[in-house]
């Protein structure tokens, strides 16, 4: 029995040196990397790193490489630095707009390549740049630059302003005919990173840019949203009777604003007309009331009816402002394409073919808002 | 050599064990591939070959039990001598034995790569080779009881795996399976061929079922553990073909793999890590059982210790692992081997029962016609 234990034992400490060993505080592990091109073409990396040496104080610390691929370019920074950078832990990958105009898919390719890199790393495109964007952060944010920056987006992500956009789901919405990309953009404003936009993508090319404000109207095709708030300006005339009466007089604006919080939001696509493109897409909303500018008694069936049609109203109109926009870029976030290739006769769709025909698309909005809920005051 | 086998009690195992032998024995390292080469065939019908070919697997193996059943207690080596002769049924059983030993050296080579993609890329293949192969030495020198064991304790062990494929499953695409139906005969089966070197292995019952201590009960556990291997090849290609984009999936070598990577956890971030490593469990009774197919092959056909080949073929495997080095040998070696393995496993069956019939009625009529004169 001891001679075997003795041989167990003696096998567990040699075998495990045969295993390549990787001392923790010789790593630096990358947790947010921004990707940006320089005036000559070659790929500048700036990684913020997290080291777990006993010596330092700060244990994140940014630092740059560059070289024609991403790889080389962490090879170079390795130059820079006595430690080991490793890629298994990036929780976040930025790309300067710059780079995400030439396309995205030359730098996704090692990620994808890379058996250790996780699919559940979020994607971002930087404004004007990754490195501007990482370099004021840290000056402004003080620790921890990369959690901070994976932590907005990931709050944006379960408050339903965002879609998911991991890199699986950039790649699953790349690689589908008919269905383009988006991330969202992080600038700084007052000296801090905010999401500001929804960048769109022709294939894996950066097109144009919407509102974040306005990223739900695509969020809901993907997933079921539940808590986003949204704010709509609403024509004052048809409320002019249900005024509260002291704030009567001052009608000094035509519209006024009103602010909801989606309780549950679906969205349904049909396609009604293969041949001409024509689609029919309801979007049921149901809405709990917040806030408005102007003080209207909303007691009573007749004000809610007619405040919900009039964000029905400005949902359509926002919608069909978006798709003519988008219509213009060329890139189809919603995945149309897709619901067209189901529909066709062989079920082989292009992303060349899609591209040619989006522009043409007809769609009805449908949206169905209800507003279920107005707080505590009438 | 005897066509029939003698076994002492002590060495024979119940019927109902065949489904755990059947089931560890088939899912190895195929499935990890298995998605996208049913996909590059079959598309979005994809699952309808798995279909078709767990309905001819279910055909051979009823054609297998027909050939088994009309011996009193033989394996298909003593079968093929039995009909072919001395001097070509050792050829055949040899055959057998060359195509086990490639088997078991493409699982091998197979596993020990993943883990250089995934996990350790500088590890030398000679160290997994040795740390498997002792494991495989040990088990088959504990003989056949702790073999089947191995598979039902493994069996046990691995399948929680399963349940991890929520997570993708939910993120899945329903519009990547429409439309339905759009695949052609032909790509179908092209497509259920796709899945030869995922389900091989099932031919493990023409060696093993000489050791069946209740032969009649036999049926149920073998059809059933086909049905269940199929099944789980069916839920992975499923959740794969809605999970990755069809050009994403035609891409990927270890697409059921790849599946795991958006598991997390609280506790362990890349879960991934973590299956890879499990993955040991599914990929080593496959390893077992194919040794011990190729050492009993040696001994019914050559009369050789069971010790003797287990660690010669050992040491030869140790050295073969560590001189592949480029990935499309592998990739070759598992063609070659899906190639013919589709004879052996698929077809061969087939003509070697209506052999035995008319044997069987011509040694009738002779016996007849002897007792005449």
């Amino acid at each position: 029995m001891i001679k075997r234990i003795i041989i167990i034992l003696f096998l567990v400490f040699s075998l495990s040196g045969c295993v390549q060993s990787k001392t923790i505080e010789r790593l630096g592990i990358i947790n947010t990397r921004g990707v940006d091109l320089r005036d000559d073409n070659e790929i500048e990396a700036t990684m913020v790193i997290y080291k777990f040496d006993l010596e330092t104080k700060n244990i994140s610390e940014i630092i740059t490489g560059t070289g024609h691929t991403v790889k080389d370019a962490r090879e170079n920074a390795n130059l820079k630095t006595g430690i080991q950078l490793a890629s298994g832990q990036i929780n976040l990958e930025l790309y300067g707009v710059e780079v995400a105009e030439q396309g995205l898919m030359r730098q996704i390719d090692t990620l994808v390549r890379d058996a250790r890199v996780s699919d559940t790393m979020l994607l971002a495109v930087g404004n004007p740049t990754a490195s501007e964007i990482i370099n004021t952060s840290e000056k402004n944010v003080g620790t921890n630059v990369g959690q901070y920056l994976h932590d907005i987006i990931q709050q944006n992500i379960k408050t339903d302003v965002l879609s998911r956009v991991t890199l699986q789901d950039f790649m699953h919405m790349y690689y589908d005919a008919g269905h383009d990309p988006f991330l969202p953009t992080i600038t700084i404003t007052e000296q801090k990173p905010t999401i500001t936009a929804l960048a769109l993508f022709k294939n894996d090319k950066l097109v144009g840019q919407i509102p974040i404000e306005k990223a739900y109207q695509i969020a809901i095709f993907n997933k079921k949203i539940k808590s986003v708030a949204l704010e709509f300006p609403i024509p004052t005339k048809p409320f002019e009777k249900y005024m509260k009466k002291d704030d009567y007089n001052d009608i000094d604006s035509d519209t006024f604003y009103a602010l909801f919080t989606a309780l549950k939001g679906t969205s349904k696509t049909k396609m009604t007309d293969v041949k001409n493109l024509h689609y029919q897409t309801d979007i049921t909303l149901k809405l709990s009331l917040h806030e408005l500018t102007k003080e209207i008694n909303v007691k009573g069936p007749e004000v809610i009816k007619l405040l919900e049609k009039q964000v029905e109203k400005e949902i359509t109109h926002q919608y069909e402002e978006l798709l003519t926009k988008l219509k213009k870029l060329n890139s189809d976030p919603f995945g149309y394409g897709s619901i067209y290739r189901t529909n066709k006769a062989d079920g082989k769709l292009k992303k060349s073919e899609w591209h040619d025909k989006f522009p043409d698309i007809e769609v009805d909005f449908n949206v169905n808002v209800k507003i279920i809920r107005h707080g505590t005051i009438p | 050599m005897d066509v029939n086998v003698k076994l002492k009690e002590n060495l024979q195992i119940r019927a109902f064990y065949l489904f755990f032998i059947i089931v560890t024995i088939q899912v190895g390292v195929g499935i990890m591939g298995a998605p996208m080469y049913i996909f590059v065939e079959a598309r979005q019908d994809s699952w309808v070959s798995i279909i078709i070919a767990l309905l001819y697997i279910l055909m051979v193996l009823f054609v297998m039990l027909l050939i088994l059943n009309s011996y009193e207690n033989a394996d298909i080596f003593g079968i093929q001598v039995d009909i072919f002769g001395k001097w070509i049924g050792k050829i055949l059983g040899t055959i057998y034995i060359v195509y086990f030993i490639f088997t078991f050296f493409s699982v091998l080579v197979t596993y020990i790569e993943v883990i250089q993609i995934f996990i350790f890329p500088k590890i030398s293949p000679f160290f997994l080779g040795i740390l498997l192969l002792l494991l495989v030495i040990y088990s088959i020198v504990g003989g056949i009881r702790v073999i089947v064991g191995v598979s039902f304790t493994f069996f046990v062990l691995s399948h929680w795996l399963l349940f991890l494929l929520y997570e993708p499953a939910l993120r899945m695409d329903l519009t990547h399976f429409q439309p339905v139906f759009d695949a052609s005969i032909i790509e179908l089966l092209n497509g259920a061929k796709a899945t030869s070197y995922t389900f091989m292995g099932f031919e493990i019952l023409f060696i093993i079922y000489p050791y069946i201590q209740n032969k009649k009960q036999a049926k149920f556990p073998v059809y059933f553990g086909v049905f269940w291997s199929a099944m789980i090849v069916f839920i992975a290609t499923v959740v794969a073909i809605g999970y990755f984009s069809p050009q994403q999936l035609e891409q990927l070598e270890w697409s059921v793999l790849s599946l795991f990577k958006i598991v997390t956890f609280p506790f362990i971030e890349r879960f991934d890590y973590v299956v890879i490593a499990e993955w040991m469990m599914v990929a080593l009774p496959t390893l077992i059982l194919l040794m011990w197919g190729i050492t009993r092959g040696v001994k019914r056909v050559y009369n050789i210790r069971q010790k003797t080949t287990l660690y010669i073929v050992s040491v030869l495997f140790l050295f073969g692992c560590s001189f592949i080095t480029y990935h499309h040998v592998i990739i070759n070696l598992i063609s070659n081997v899906a190639d013919v393995g589709f004879w052996l496993v698929y077809v061969y069956p087939f003509f070697l029962l209506p052999i035995i019939y008319v044997k069987k009625k011509w040694r009738q009529k002779q016996k007849e016609s002897g007792k005449k004169s």
